[in-house]
């Protein structure tokens, strides 16, 4: 049994983020199946998600192997940070018959005027760009 | 101090199929991604995990199996609008460079 509260949040953390690889199966794309009228509708979504953490502990003064007084007069002390966070985005769903089967796309249009604009701004300072060079020629 | 066995680096590129058990057959969902988990003693551990959807199959109870690719239409989009603005900005460079010599 580890007392040491410091190296129980650790190896807790640890745990959690090493079984991370274990539950990252195909599954998390999938969402839950809806069947109306012989129709059966199955979301699909793409996802990310990272985690991490840094942990460590120290003891002041150096090696407690030093006397047998020694560690009593010293500090000792811990501290760690951790991190996370996952995304999801629909992409598609599936669309299913007795004997059809659909995919329907989901097309996040915020996400593509965003990106139009950004691209426009970026067109804009770069003509203006060429059009200034060429002016003081 | 007991330092927890943290896992050198390591990554998977294939994962297998996702199947959901529906009325008219199974569905298999291919994907494609990879998880990448690793870490160095005594405390420091990371994992990042991406999958996307690519093919959706359906094994029909009478043995027919239907197949259709998941479009990523969004990001193909956002791809294109990437290469044109290099392409954009690739060529007011070389505009700007002919026009000094």
């Amino acid at each position: 049994m580890n007392n040491d509260p410091v190296e129980t949040v650790r190896d807790t953390l640890a745990g959690t983020v090493g079984r991370i690889p274990s539950i990252a199966t195909a599954e998390a794309v999938v969402g839950p199946v809806r069947e109306e009228n012989g129709r059966i509708a199955i979301p699909l979504a793409s996802v990310a998600a990272g985690f991490g953490l840094g942990l460590g502990a120290g003891h002041e003064g150096g090696d407690a192997a030093d006397g047998d007084d020694a560690p009593a007069a010293r500090g000792s002390g811990g501290g760690g940070g951790g991190g996370g966070g996952a995304k999801a985005r629909p992409v598609a769903v599936v669309e299913l018959t007795e004997n059809e089967l659909q995919v329907h796309q989901v097309v996040d249009s915020t996400r593509i005027a965003v990106a139009s604009l950004a691209l426009a701004g970026w067109c804009v300072f770069w003509i203006t760009r060429t059009i200034r060079a060429f002016r003081r020629r | 101090m007991n330092a927890p066995a943290a896992p050198a680096w390591s990554s998977r590129r294939e994962i297998p199929p996702a199947r959901v058990e529906t009325g008219v057959g199974a569905v298999e969902v291919h994907v494609r991604g990879g998880v990448v988990a690793g870490g160095a003693p005594p405390g420091a551990q990371f994992a990042l995990y991406r999958m996307r959807p690519t093919e959706v199959v359906v094994h029909r109870p009478d043995g027919r199996r239907d197949r259709a690719r998941v479009p990523d239409t969004g990001a193909g989009t956002l791809r294109r609008l990437l290469l044109a603005g290099a392409a954009v900005a690739l060529l007011s460079l070389i505009v700007e460079r002919t026009l000094r010599t």
